[in-house]
């Protein structure tokens, strides 16, 4: 009998596994986030953006998405998790808000990429590229908007110091992402 | 150095405002965002500015603390500020070349530096007060209301109780795969840029694999225990309104009503 009211019941659309492995991987996010490796002249290259893209890769469009969501909600109710040991909600309604918030759209793209890229020759590659400009097309505007500055002031701040750093995360973790990939069991390579 | 990241933001206390219902907490900042951006004269700033400053004073976190969490955005801030200053038309009080200051201008600088900064300090006093545990179940009663929308809020929670569980965990075990890899010859603070770059994958690789088997390991182990999703499940920890939570609500209200009142005279 309770055998039959347990087939009946409604079923949530996350397994146990894929619950586990995105709150694992939300954890990894945190930690990676905090690595920093210092640059010569220039902007330290933090590893936030890097976790996520890593995250897209090994993970996939559904769970390393979920996983960002998971990272973002932890730095939200105040778990130093996002950047330089930070959190608390007010990161995400100050002027570089707009990065946080646009992580599960950069990780839904790239994931996207990575599930789809024997779609056609450079698919990876091209979401990739859209993935990581759209990161950055949230994060400048949110800035305009809020700062109250141009559009011309807000790509000067936000977006040239970070494009070296960006290409380099780019590419290390797509490196890193499908040699990860290869070793896990449950993933097809 | 990592080991950091779990001390959090959370100051612990007993005043009122930590024995808050994490829910009431989260909907009163929330609302006084909102109230932020509804104000418009002076005297409902000079109004907000009190009702903070009481809250602070009842939480008895310290004032040093609260104004800690402006300090990252204090450049771009007065950055900004500067511009406006200087670009906004209206009446000028003072030029020199193309530079040019107008009451217009100086008012707008100042509004929105106070706000931003207000915004700031009110939800930095949010997470000052409630762990994170608390606001995790506090999200989850709010967002309950969704399920009926089919959004996963339970998993979504249980997620997050799960990577609270883990960080401390997986910190550990990042140190000792940096140990490891160091004590085998890997050197990650020389050389140039490709070369610390390349540093970081004896790291990196070996922590996904980890995780991915705590993972494993961890859904196999619920589901023995028969974790099934939320339906039919029991709760360990039970949030309950109280009537300190009923005089915070109805002094926001006031307040509320109050800047509105005078959003209409422009004051």
């Amino acid at each position: 009998m309770s055998d039959i009211s347990s087939k009946t019941a409604p079923r949530s659309r996350f397994s146990v596994r894929e619950i586990c492995y995105s709150g694992l991987f939300a954890a990894v996010i945190a930690i990676m986030a905090q690595i920093s490796i210092p640059m010569p002249g220039g902007v330290p290259m933090t590893m936030q953006t890097f976790a996520i893209t890593l995250a897209a890769v090994v993970l996939g469009a559904k769970l390393s998405t979920v996983s960002s969501v998971i990272y973002l909600l932890l730095g939200a109710v105040g778990v130093p998790v996002l950047a330089n040991f930070s959190g608390g909600f007010d990161k995400f309604i100050g002027p570089t808000g707009g990065f946080l918030i646009s992580f599960p759209l950069m990780a839904f793209i790239i994931g996207w990429g990575a599930d789809h890229r024997h779609a056609f020759r450079g698919a990876y590659v091209l979401a990739l590229i859209v993935g990581t400009i759209a990161n950055y097309v949230v994060g400048t505007a949110m800035f305009c908007v809020l700062m109250n500055s141009s559009i011309a002031a807000g790509v000067t701040a936000c977006v040239l110091p970070f494009i070296p750093t960006a290409v380099i995360k780019a590419v290390l973790a797509t490196v890193i992402g499908f040699l990860v990939r290869k070793r896990i069991p449950g993933l097809k390579a | 150095m990592l080991k950091d990241i779990t001390l959090g933001q959370f100051f612990p206390g007993n005043s009122a405002v930590h024995r808050l219902d994490p829910r009431v907490k989260i909907v009163l900042t929330v609302a006084f965002i909102v109230l932020l951006f509804l104000a418009q004269g002076p005297v409902s700033y000079a109004l907000i500015i009190a009702f903070l400053a009481v809250v602070i004073g009842i939480s008895r976190i310290s004032p040093k603390m609260v104004l800690r969490g402006l300090k990252p955005i204090l450049f771009i801030v007065i950055f900004t500020a500067v511009l406006n200053l200087f670009y906004t038309p209206g009446t000028y009080i003072f030029q020199w070349h193309f530079l040019h200051i107008s009451v217009e201008g100086i008012k707008l600088a100042i509004f929105m530096v106070l706000r931003l900064m207000l915004l700031i300090i009110a939800t930095s006093m949010l997470t000052y007060t409630t762990s994170p545990i608390q606001l995790t179940d506090g999200l989850e009663r709010l967002l309950s209301p969704l399920k009926k929308l089919h959004a996963p809020v339970h998993e979504l929670s249980m997620m997050m109780s799960i990577a609270l569980r883990f960080i401390p965990t997986l910190i550990e075990e990042t140190e000792k795969i940096i140990s490891a890899q160091k004590a085998r010859g890997a050197d990650f603070d020389s050389g140039n840029l490709i070369q610390r770059a390349k540093a970081m994958i004896p790291i990196l690789v070996p922590l996904f694999i980890s995780a991915f088997r705590r993972a494993d390991e961890l859904a196999t182990a619920m589901e023995c225990r028969l974790y099934r999703g939320d339906v039919g499940r029991t709760r360990m920890r039970q949030l309950k309104i109280a009537r300190v939570d009923v005089c915070a609500l109805l002094w926001v209200a006031v307040l509320f009503a109050v800047v509105i009142i005078l959003k209409h005279f422009g004051l």
